[in-house]
């Protein structure tokens, strides 16, 4: 084949790329940007990554009558832009986003446009090259961003959750279109995320936690943890966080995405990743005075004097506490999340089974 | 929505309410409950900020067509309840 032939040959194939990516786009099965057309040979490669049947449901939205199976993960998977060695994450990140309880509450449907954060552990991450060290919400990086848009297409294809009609997001927030992390824990000091529960070092898992947004946090002048840590906690605790849909207060929960530099921080000066949850769970909440300010005081203590302290949540195992990020300043994130009708702690961590 | 579909079902005569912002969703709920063209009520947004007296005035305005929904006697609105289509996404050729 010659140089002039081979570039023809791109130049038909391009057409017919695009054509193909125009149909997806004219059948509504895209987030908006240009997704893999998922022909049947590209879906079988995927398929050929699990031993499970590809008529297996992974996740029901009962009140919808929507289901999604091995076979439309594997579509949504392709069009994502995935290579068919990231389908068993996806499986995994699928189970767990099941287990937590999430995709049977109504959050995906909230006006407050929430998004689902992946977070990997093990050694799949330097397998599959995840980033876990720098830009983490940011683009660049293949699995972290195919993976975890992969996860918003199947909540738009498969369940049938598009903005307009059922996703009733008042704003939405851009992690929608993927939110897939991996924890540094070659930079951490603490055990990482899945073997704080209960996962072998060497397991590989996903973690699958629905959340508002990212938030920015910045200390870098400080050496003092409790500084730092009344700086994430502050953040945690903003009065636009706090909900109020009913007279029930909502409680609120966070994934605390802490910095290496932070983590390092409070590592060297003795604090254990136990001793961090539970100054955050003490500190995460605002006095009656503050809410009252704001118009935000909860009826249930409006008799309360200034004061008095009103948490934001009941228990420390409503937080979570990763270190991701680059090891070259002083920040870190909070990702907001509410706890209505689900568990952030216990159940939504899965491993990731590799098929032989 | 999803709710008064299935009060529906049980054969408990419902008249669901949703304000004007939620018409699209509120259709779409009503076709994939299996009861498309589903009579409702279209009530002004927003809700959550107003006060309880406000509340009152609002639930006064939309008594006579709940009603109507649910036969008790002809409170046909008289203008139709219409979506805000400024919600709507924009087709583009």
């Amino acid at each position: 084949m010659t140089i002039a032939t081979r570039q023809f040959d791109a130049l038909e194939a391009a057409r017919g790329a695009r054509e193909l990516i125009e149909y997806c786009y004219s059948q509504g099965w895209t987030d908006g940007l240009p997704v893999v057309p998922p022909v049947q040979e590209f879906v079988d490669e995927f398929l050929a990554q699990t031993r499970r049947d590809p008529d297996e449901v992974l996740m029901v939205q009962a009140h919808l009558d929507r289901t999604c199976n091995v076979r439309q993960a594997a579509i949504n998977a392709v069009m994502a832009g995935c290579r068919p060695e990231y389908f068993p994450v996806l499986l995994a990140a699928i189970d767990a986003f099941e287990a937590s309880g999430a995709p049977r509450t109504n959050l995906m449907q909230s006006t407050t446009g929430q998004a689902e954060l992946l977070i990997v552990n093990g050694p799949i991450r330097t397998e599959l090259g995840f980033n876990s060290s720098g830009n983490i919400f940011g683009p660049g990086d293949r699995p972290n961003a195919t993976i975890g848009r992969a996860l918003r297409l199947i909540v738009m294809n498969a369940l049938g959750i598009r903005p307009h009609e059922f996703d009733q997001s008042t704003q939405g927030t851009s992690a929608k279109y993927a939110c897939c992390i991996a924890e540094n824990e070659e930079d951490s000091p603490w055990e990482p995320l899945h073997v704080e529960r209960g996962y072998a070092a060497e397991a590989s898992t996903v973690t699958v936690q629905m959340i508002r947004s990212d938030v920015y946090v910045e200390h870098r002048s400080s050496q003092v943890p409790e500084e730092i840590l009344a700086t994430l906690a502050d953040s945690m605790s903003s009065a636009g966080l706090w909900t109020q849909v009913t007279d029930k207060r909502n409680l609120l929960g966070a994934v605390v995405v802490i910095g290496p530099e932070h983590a390092q921080l409070l590592a060297r000066q003795g604090w254990s990743k136990r001793d961090v949850k539970q100054y955050l769970f003490e500190h995460f909440g605002k006095t009656a005075g503050e809410l009252r300010r704001y118009g935000k005081l909860p009826p249930e203590v409006a008799a309360a004097d200034d004061a008095t302290f009103v948490p934001c949540t009941t228990s420390v195992e409503w937080l979570m506490v990763v270190v991701a990020g680059a090891n070259n300043g002083g920040v870190s994130t909070i990702c907001p999340s509410i706890m209505t009708g689900r568990e952030i702690g216990q159940h939504g961590t899965r491993e990731i089974a590799r098929a032989p | 929505m999803a709710d008064g579909t299935i009060f529906e079902r049980k054969g408990l005569q419902t008249a669901a309410i949703v304000t004007h912002t939620f018409g699209r969703p509120a259709d779409a709920m009503a076709r994939v409950q299996g009861y498309p063209g589903y009579r409702y009520v279209m009530m002004t947004h927003p809700i959550s900020s107003l006060d309880a007296n406000q509340v009152r005035e609002r639930a006064k305005a939309v008594l006579p067509e709940v009603l109507a929904i649910l036969g008790v006697e002809d409170a046909t609105p008289a203008e139709e309840p219409r979506h805000d289509d400024r919600y709507a996404p924009v087709r583009r050729a």
